[in-house]
């Protein structure tokens, strides 16, 4: 059976990218979501994903909360985004972090790994 | 006796003369003791040395005068017979004891009144007699007994009279020089209290540090000591009974002058300062502080000038310098003002132990505290709590160290709004390492800082943009690039990429703030631009789209024109498009955007068989980005396009302007994005 992979992204363009690469690697995708609430009210259904790609701002608006309820749930993410690392604070960092643009083998590879040690 | 009053009145005159002289003695020795530190008090005790040296040499004349009257007062004459009576005795004699003639005429000399008051007397006299006899002249001095039993003292003679070899008689005689002995008495002592004191002026006139000389009417110099000789480069005998002209012709021009002004006048001329160059430096100008005084005689007219000269040249010197000094330091001090006045600082100062002492007004009209506020450490409790201690622990290390000092803290101003400030502080050293006082400046940067937290933040969002907006190229380059040639997929994406950097440059025009619809359907037109208003009718009112907004529906636009262009009502002549949208509110939805492109009067319309790029963007993306309804219409007649969305997804939430961004800005680069 394939992982089920939520994409959070308000850059709905990249979001149908990632989206569609992902499929394309063989993943099911959920979403994509384009802001913090869709995204936690998609969290809200149990089982939803397997793991997260989430962008770490998300219509001007941080995805700590999102990276938070991730943590809460033990749903493993991989954040993706345009600020350096040493902008993200907190939670947003718990996990690996890809730069944007991102390259489509790196986000597949790091989604197996977060994945493989769940 | 005659001469008795005369005496008498001259002692009288001697004895009030002592106690003039002593009082005046102490007077002069308390003005000598100063002579040292004041040049006046110097003058005026030259000007009494001068009188005292008077006074010595009248008074000698006086006791000249009393030896000529003694010398003349022959008041005892007698007549003794060869065996010692008394013959004769003359009437001064007898008066001085109180006697008659028959009370002594026919005695033994040595048993009268004169002598009998004590043996040892008469022996004397009995010797004196016998010595005189045989032919001697005696003379000695003797005290007698006067009237009511007093005492004389006498010069005495027993002078023998010869007839041939026979003795007629002998012939006593006496002065009495009681009165002048008393008086050689207390002439020699005052003689040598005079001499003394004469001795101590003159050895302080030698040495006084000031220039001393005396002048006569014709200005040559009668006295002059050993500074002022010093200082006129001339010895002190080259000076004696020559005039200014000889000894300091470079001077005496000026100081005649001076002198015969106080000689004709008799009235000092005090402090008056003189400028020239004498014997002892030549070619150095220097210059003195001098006292003329009227020197007078007992009479009180004026005989001379005393002069006081007192070398001022290095004090000039160093006042000049000192001038000099101050008027650098005023010009320091108002560069100093200029500099704080123009970096608009406000300036404090702190004791050597960094505490603020006392009225600080540039603190208190910033802050508000009051002096007793401000005392000590009590200026912190004006910072921010969480600045504080660290600005305390800055100050107590920069004191420690006697180094500047330089932080930035929040305080609270006087209208109670926080501001940050720039702080600077230098110690300021009295001598080598000792703290005199600490200067600091205030700085308010708020201002400043605004701008920097504000750089940071866009700078940290182009970098954001930027990334996504690579992110974007990179899609639709993916998708540009499905199933075409190169060179249709390289003039595609170009056209993508220009339509893309035209949004790109709307939002950096109106600094990533809302952009009107109505610009953005302008830009995104492009060369079709020049329709609108013909062809293409464009109505709507002004409603300012978010950045991400104007970003897909400029998308949008740009498909839709070029779809238009390759196939549609742009490419023909005649085609028209409408573009149109409006905000609508409704009770059940709420406020909503639509907006709609519709073609007519072009070529027939046929539905496309393959959906491309174009078709994901005003479709797929448009719905996803807005979450609405996107309705297109391949009809026949014409091509048409309707969005239909949450108006709150689109429309710019906050046309607040810049604050605003930087609102969100801190709330981003806080958490985070």
């Amino acid at each position: 059976m394939s992982f089920r992979i939520l994409v959070v992204d308000d850059e709905v363009l990249i979001a149908m990218e990632i989206a569609d690469a992902l499929e394309a690697e063989g993943f099911e995708v959920v979403g994509p979501c384009h802001s913090v609430l869709q995204a936690l009210d998609e969290l809200q259904i149990p089982g939803c994903c397997d793991a997260v790609v989430l962008d770490a701002n998300l219509r001007s608006e941080s995805a700590l909360p999102v990276a938070s309820a991730l943590l809460k749930l033990d749903i493993p993410f991989v954040v993706v985004s345009g600020y350096n690392r040493g902008q993200l604070q907190g939670d947003l960092a718990a996990g690996p972090i890809l730069a944007k643009p991102v390259n489509t083998e790196d986000l597949v590879s790091h989604l197996q790994r977060v994945l493989a040690a769940r | 006796m005659t001469t008795g009053e005369s005496r008498d009145s001259s002692a009288g005159t001697d004895s009030q003369a002592t106690a003039r002289l002593e009082r005046e003695n102490a007077h002069l020795r308390a003005l000598l003791v100063q002579s040292g530190i004041d040049a006046r008090h110097t003058a005026e005790a030259v000007s009494l040395a001068n009188s005292r040296t008077r006074e010595f040499d009248e008074l000698r004349a006086e006791s000249e005068r009393a030896h000529q009257i003694i010398d003349s007062m022959f008041t005892f004459v007698g007549m003794l017979a060869p065996d010692g009576k008394l013959i004769e005795a003359n009437n001064a004699s007898l008066a001085a004891a109180g006697l008659s003639r028959s009370d002594v005429i026919g005695k033994l000399f040595w048993d009268c009144y004169w002598w009998n008051y004590d043996p040892a007397v008469q022996e004397r006299l009995r010797a004196a007699f016998d010595r005189a006899v045989r032919g001697e002249v005696v003379r000695y001095e003797e005290t007698i007994r006067v009237a009511n039993d007093g005492r004389a003292v006498l010069n005495f003679i027993l002078k023998p009279v010869f007839d041939g070899g026979r003795l007629l008689f002998v012939i006593p005689s006496a002065e009495d020089i009681t009165e002048g002995k008393a008086a050689q008495a207390t002439l020699r002592d005052r003689q040598e209290t005079i001499s003394r004191q004469l001795a101590e002026i003159n050895s302080i006139y030698a040495s006084a540090r000031v220039g001393l000389a005396v002048l006569d009417r014709d200005l040559r110099y009668l006295r002059v000591n050993d500074r002022l000789a010093e200082i006129n480069g001339v010895s002190v005998g080259d000076h004696i009974g020559r005039t200014m002209f000889e000894v300091t012709p470079g001077l005496a021009a000026f100081a005649t002058n001076m002198a015969e002004r106080v000689i004709e006048n008799g009235e000092s001329i005090l402090d008056v300062e003189t400028s020239g160059e004498t014997a002892a430096q030549p070619g150095v100008t220097r210059t003195w502080v001098a006292q003329w005084l009227p020197l007078r005689d007992p009479e009180g007219s004026v005989v001379g000038a005393n002069v006081v000269v007192e070398e001022v040249t290095q004090q000039k010197r160093d006042f000049a310098e000192l001038q000099l000094v101050v008027g650098r330091l005023r010009e320091s001090e108002a560069r100093f003002r200029a500099a704080v006045d123009a970096i608009d600082g406000i300036v404090w100062t702190a004791n050597a132990l960094g505490e603020m002492v006392g009225e600080q007004a540039d603190w208190s009209s910033l802050t508000g505290q009051t002096p007793a506020e401000s005392e000590g450490a009590g200026w912190a409790q004006a910072l921010h709590p969480d600045d504080a201690q660290p600005t305390l622990d800055a100050w107590s290390a920069a004191v420690a160290a006697k180094a500047p000092y330089a932080v930035e803290h929040r305080l609270r101003r006087h209208d109670g709004q926080w501001r940050h400030f720039s702080v600077q502080a230098i110690p300021i050293f009295d001598g080598a390492n000792d703290v005199l006082q600490w200067v600091g400046v205030h700085r308010d940067i708020t201002e400043r800082k605004d701008r920097e937290a504000h750089i940071e933040l866009l700078m940290g969002e182009v970098n954001h943009r930027s990334k996504n907006l690579l992110a974007v190229v990179m899609a639709v380059a993916n998708r540009t690039g499905v199933d075409v040639d190169q060179a249709t997929f390289m003039q595609r994406f170009s056209q993508r990429i220009q339509s893309l950097a035209i949004g790109q440059d709307l939002l950096v025009k109106n600094q990533w703030k809302g952009i009107l619809l109505a610009n953005l359907v302008d830009a995104q037109l492009g060369h079709f631009k020049d329709l609108i208003g013909g062809r293409i009718a464009v109505d709507g009112g002004a409603v300012h789209v978010s950045p991400a907004a104007a970003q897909t529906i400029g998308m949008a636009l740009h498909e839709l024109a070029t779809n238009a262009s390759k196939y549609g009502a742009l490419s023909t002549e005649r085609g028209r498009v409408a573009i149109a949208w409006q905000l609508v509110d409704s009770i059940a939805r709420g406020r909503r955007l639509i907006m709609s492109w519709t073609e007519s009067d072009g070529p027939p319309v046929v539905a496309p068989t393959r959906l491309g790029f174009g078709s994901t963007v005003i479709g797929r993306l448009v719905k996803s980005s807005f979450d609405c309804e996107v309705t297109t219409d391949f009809a026949r007649s014409g091509f048409s396009w309707r969005l239909d969305c949450p108006a709150e997804k689109v429309i710019e939430a906050n046309l607040a302007g810049v604050a605003a961004g930087v609102e969100i800005g801190r709330e981003l680069s806080d958490s985070g994005g």
